[in-house]
């Protein structure tokens, strides 16, 4: 399907850099994948796309619906896009032969919440996964060297487990467990919002085992933690979407040192209410010393220095959400199809998702 | 370099300064033809939404009356006049169910109100282990109010006048008529100051008007108007996918009708209609306002759709069957399944069309969440 790209030249010579998403004529087949993210497509139907790093799109493979993120093995060869909660199908794209390997699902009584990870060897793919009927989050382990077969689980060690990550040490897993109870049978319904209970937990990656759980103050139990990213100190930051009023103004923005329990970032007033309680992913910067965290709803994304804790950027993206760590900074996309790192790239028929992911570790 | 005319010079700077003098005339009047959002908001804050709270209001101050009469004089006909004001209650509940956002968000007032759906059974166990008991703290409302959510509202004020063991109430029934006014006290206060919250000078509705302001969560009134619409749009999805769906399976032999609301009381088709009155309501009282004349067919085409689950829900309760006795039947259970027809219709006008057609720029991404 032909999809339209537009470059926004003005805004591209603007910001012209080293890196700069500068046209360079149309992406060829020697262009090596370094982005992916799933999109919804012109004609209404969702996929998973995959770019170069101009960001120009190289190919896609369709979804039975839409998607979330992708998970990337450390090769960067494989990446499986999962869908969007309460979806069932993880599609595996082989990268290398830019084409689709397989589709997965969890078992009947699971369903993905949309994100996942690669073990360090890239044996094993774990997924965010509700069992619903014992509202119980749990962390599916499928073996990537056998078909995706599923060979167990990990209890997540709280509800509705969302974003969950490998740490650096390739020995811990942290969980941002987002609290909210979901049941298949009541789509997308909120079940106990008056009783949430978000939480960050530390599994241990060869035994399963709870390590740690961290949760927020009483009186912010209704911020549910979703997305994470961990900082070159180790320190893991997150980003909330808070369910009580929205007269409330409350941070959205905390970071979880191991032993040190979780710690909400101050910011101005302004800063958080204008991203209208919610943060829809994070992502750390390629040397550890930044994260970037995009608010849709808000239309926003903001950039924390991670030593002064202090905002040093903003950038008003309406509808922004994915975000990836890039040579220059930060790369963003948005729903109305732009990418946007110090120039603007434009493919209006098409919707980018939530999430993008690299490909170029 | 070539040499140019003066004369064509002067031509060519004529024709640019009309092509920009028609562009920003163009751009003045496509302006013009902005929706007025602020308008709308202030008919809506002022009118649309504190009468249909006003409503719900009167209706629990007539439920707390009924329910003390009830109590002084305890009989089948002060029992019937009591569930009869539930249904006004419930009735006026289902056209204010939509407004999830604002102050019902506040001290979860909504999950206070409507706990609901309790898919375990939870608040059910929890208001019976306290008939049970006899639990002195469920019986003044002083101390009900601290209590869970889960045993302060409409459904469990349901279970009290409808559930098992609520026949006794007619010959007096201590325990459960105390239970039974707590309720009805708790109901009230939180029916007040939703009512406060939209209406005061300082309240919700201010806010929504006051759009733009530092001191309201909007920055804008379309922003304000966004919430309208996800408001309609989360509601008919509620009832097609939560309240008839989940209850009536894919045959009648996998029905669960029990996991619809107010099945007790035989309520579930009146409040079904009464959300679709609250959507109406919505854009009757100005969201159908905002539409340009090229999109003014969308109220029209939304009303047609309505009308028709309306009309089903209508025929159904025509029938004076009981709720769980049809979603189970395979008459009922095929008419409830064609009635989730129209109703996809009036969703997809709603989150699909309608947003567009009011120049509401409802993201791909912060529409819906993840």
């Amino acid at each position: 399907m032909a999809i339209d790209v537009v470059i926004d030249r003005r805004t591209v010579l603007l910001g012209a850099g080293a890196a700069c998403l500068a046209p360079k004529g149309a992406p060829g087949a020697q262009e090596t994948p370094a982005f992916a993210s799933c999109c919804r497509m012109p004609d209404g139907r969702y996929a998973a796309a995959f770019l170069d790093a101009s960001a120009r799109l190289l190919f896609t493979e369709p979804l039975d619906g839409r998607g979330h993120d992708v998970a990337v093995s450390p090769d960067g060869k494989m990446a499986v896009a999962f869908a969007r909660r309460p979806g069932r199908f993880a599609l595996v794209v082989d990268v290398e032969a830019r084409r689709r390997a397989q589709v997965f699902v969890p078992p009947p009584d699971r369903h993905f919440y949309g994100h996942g990870f690669f073990s360090t060897g890239g044996r094993l793919l774990l997924a965010t996964e509700n069992d619903f009927e014992a509202e119980r989050g749990c962390i599916g382990l499928y073996d990537a060297s056998g078909g995706f077969r599923r060979i167990g689980e990990f209890d997540a060690g709280g509800i509705g487990p969302h974003e969950a990550l490998l740490l650096r040490d390739g020995k811990t897993i942290a969980v941002a467990n987002g609290g909210i109870a979901t049941h298949p049978e009541y789509p997308r319904q909120k079940l106990n919002l008056t009783t949430m209970q978000p939480s960050i937990t530390l599994i241990d990656m060869a035994t399963g085992d709870l390590r740690e759980t961290a949760e927020l103050p009483p009186q912010y139990h209704q911020l549910s933690i979703r997305h994470m990213a961990e900082a070159g100190d180790g320190s893991i930051w997150f980003g909330g979407q808070y369910e009580g009023a929205s007269s409330d103004l409350v941070p959205l923005v905390g970071r979880y040192r191991q032993g040190g329990g979780i710690e909400l970032i101050t910011a101005p007033d302004a800063l958080y209410g204008d991203m209208n309680n919610y943060v829809g992913s994070v992502a750390a910067s390629r040397d550890g010393t930044r994260i970037a965290v995009t608010s849709p709803r808000g239309g926003m994304a903001v950039v924390w220095d991670t030593a002064t804790l202090k905002p040093v950027d903003r950038r008003n993206i309406a509808d922004v959400c994915g975000v990836a760590p890039s040579n220059s900074g930060f790369l963003f996309s948005d729903g109305r199809g732009s990418m946007h790192r110090h120039g603007i790239l434009r493919s209006p028929s098409l919707a980018w998702d939530n999430h993008l992911a690299n490909l170029d570790r | 370099m070539a040499h140019r005319p003066r004369w064509r010079v002067w031509l060519i700077r004529f024709v640019i300064l009309a092509l920009a003098l028609t562009v920003a005339l163009l751009i003045e009047a496509r302006a013009d033809e902005r929706p007025d959002f602020g308008k709308a908001i202030d008919r809506l804050v002022s009118q649309t939404v504190p009468l249909a709270h006003a409503d719900f209001l009167d209706a629990a101050t007539g439920q707390q009356v009924a329910v003390e009469t009830l109590c002084a004089e305890p009989s089948r006909t002060s029992l019937g006049g009591a569930r009869t004001q539930f249904g006004a209650l419930v009735l006026a509940w289902s056209r204010i169910e939509l407004f999830r956002f604002g102050p019902a968000r506040e001290d979860n007032r909504f999950e206070q109100l409507f706990y609901w759906p309790d898919r375990k059974g939870r608040g059910l166990r929890q208001v019976q282990a306290l008939l049970s008991t006899q639990d002195p703290t469920a019986a003044s409302a002083e101390t009900l109010v601290q209590k869970s959510v889960a045993v302060k509202g409409l459904p469990g004020l349901e279970f009290v006048l409808f559930g098992t063991g609520s026949d006794g109430l007619a010959s007096g029934d201590d325990y459960r008529c105390s239970y039974a006014t707590a309720l009805t006290e708790v109901i009230l206060l939180n029916a007040a100051t939703l009512h406060d919250r939209w209406s005061s000078a300082d309240g919700f509705g201010r806010a929504m008007r006051d759009a733009g302001s530092d001191a309201s969560p909007y920055r804008s009134h379309a922003e304000a108007v966004q919430d309208f619409v996800r408001a309609a749009s989360e509601q008919l999805q509620v009832v097609r996918d939560l309240k008839i769906a989940a209850s009536i399976g894919d045959v009648p032999e996998k029905a669960k009708p029990k996991r619809a609301p107010f099945w007790r009381s035989n309520m579930t088709l009146r409040t079904m209609r009464g959300n679709l009155d609250g959507v109406a309501a919505l854009m009757e009282g100005g969201l159908a306002d905002l539409l340009p004349p090229e999109h003014r067919n969308l109220a029209e085409a939304l009303a047609f759709e309505m009308a028709q689950a309306r009309n089903v829900f209508d025929e159904l309760d025509g029938t004076g069957q009981d709720w769980v006795d049809l979603a189970a039947g395979a008459e009922g259970h095929q008419r409830l399944s064609y009635a989730m027809i129209p109703l996809a219709g009036a969703i997809g006008i709603v989150a699909d069309r309608l947003p567009g057609a009011l120049g509401l720029t409802l993201g791909f991404n912060s529409l819906d969440g993840d």
